[in-house]
């Protein structure tokens, strides 16, 4: 029930957009480039968005055994500026566990609020960073499907285009990335955690308007195929070793007016993922395009 | 569980908020083309964006492969298209390499820019 309702959520906004869509794409703008919200990773720009619904799912532990369990996440990330360069966003959601034993347990997630502030936007260089702070609220979701361990993780993002390099066809290439550091409000129980992600995009707008129109069909012209990066290394003495863990994720975004969406494989890094393979899919909305006198305008001092 | 009919509910609210609304002004179209290479006598150019723009907080420059702006260049909107700038060039464009930077102002006041090359063949 829960699984048919938030898919029908997805082709109901996908189908009404789809009906509506136009030409344009937004929105963390250095320069001449754009870099689209990607979705195992949080993009470098502070903006106006909605991302509605996140959905992933993929197969946790040993699948070959009763022990494992196939994770369903449905979640959305509602980000707000307060100034043009500062915002804040909130992101939560439901997961379902079906266990391979039978059964399966669900809940909400816990509640993690960002800050983030653009400090350099470099526009000749296609270069930006955002310094952030990642609060991830525990025992705000459900005891019987979320980490009960709450934290503060200082995060830099950066955006890099590459349309200074040289061969025009590798222009549209750019990399986004970005590193913190958890700190556990009871490191003793939980350890800390470095996080470490990345994004290589190749921008099928920025080829077709920066350097050849090739007379591609305009939605090949909107497309961003990409793969993401996302890891995370446990640290400290209750670490014990552990090895490092995370997902790789191939996949495309499409960019229309005031819309995206994303779909990507994932895939895990190495065993000590203790996952399997899934997918994720996202919605994402461009308030500052959808309602820019309003609700998608900085709070204090206009766009 | 009762916080997917409110997903449901924003999604349809966004999605139809989405039919009216206007986004950021990107280049989707140039004539000269992108990247081309044209015969000799272009005198003026028409940018295609996504959007209309507001012509009086937009500009264009053409520069040559020396980098150098080649000329003056008068703007005007297409009065049938805002979405359409129209440069109008004092002559024809010489047998060379350009480079045109655009910035334009969108209706709804979001700033965008961007640059691109085409070849005047001799």
């Amino acid at each position: 029930m829960i699984r048919s309702t938030i898919i029908a959520t997805a082709l109901t906004g996908a189908a009404f957009a789809l009906l509506h869509g136009h030409t344009a794409r937004a929105h963390g703008i250095a320069g001449d480039r754009v870099f689209p919200a990607t979705l195992t990773i949080d993009d470098p720009a502070v903006g106006d968005e909605l991302s509605l619904p996140t959905i992933d799912s993929y197969t946790v532990g040993d699948t070959g055994t009763g022990n494992g369990y196939r994770q369903h996440d449905y979640g959305f990330e509602w980000d707000k500026t307060i100034t043009k360069d500062f915002g804040f966003a909130i992101d939560d959601g439901y997961t379902r566990e079906d266990l391979n034993a039978g059964g399966h347990l669900q809940g909400g997630q816990d509640l993690t609020l960002t800050l983030k502030w653009a400090n350099y936007v470099n526009p000749e260089h296609e270069f930006m960073t955002s310094l952030g702070v990642i609060r991830q609220f525990g025992e705000t979701g459900s005891s019987t499907v979320d980490n009960p361990a709450s934290s503060t993780q200082p995060t830099l993002y950066f955006g890099k285009g590459l349309g200074e390099l040289p061969i025009g066809y590798l222009r549209p290439l750019a990399i986004t990335g970005t590193t913190g550091y958890g700190f556990q409000d009871k490191p003793n129980l939980h350890p800390n955690f470095i996080n470490a992600g990345f994004s290589i995009q190749y921008s099928m707008p920025y080829l077709h308007s920066q350097v050849k129109d090739l007379g591609l069909p305009d939605f090949i012209n909107r497309m961003i195929p990409l793969v993401e990066g996302n890891l995370t290394q446990s640290v400290g003495p209750i670490a014990n070793g552990a090895q490092m863990s995370g997902t790789i994720s191939p996949g495309v975004l499409y960019e229309a007016d005031t819309w995206q969406v994303g779909a990507e494989a994932l895939l895990p890094v190495n065993k000590a993922t203790n996952q399997g393979g899934g997918f994720i899919v996202q919605f994402h909305f461009f308030l500052d395009d959808i309602l820019p006198d309003s609700l998608g305008a900085p709070l204090f001092g206009g766009n | 569980m009762r916080a997917f009919p409110k997903y449901l509910l924003l999604a349809l609210l966004m999605a139809g908020i989405a039919c009216g609304a206007s986004a950021h002004a990107l280049l989707d179209k140039a004539e000269p083309a992108v990247g081309s290479e044209v015969a000799p006598g272009p005198t003026e150019l028409r940018l295609h964006f996504t959007e209309g723009v507001e012509i009086r907080f937009s500009g264009v420059e053409i520069s040559g492969a020396d980098g150098k702006a080649v000329v003056p260049v008068k703007l005007a909107s297409d009065p049938a298209n805002p979405a359409i700038v129209m440069v109008t060039l004092p002559s024809a464009l010489a047998p060379g390499g350009y480079k045109v930077s655009w910035h334009v102002v969108s209706v709804d006041t979001h700033k965008t820019q961007g640059t691109y090359t085409f070849t005047v063949k001799r």
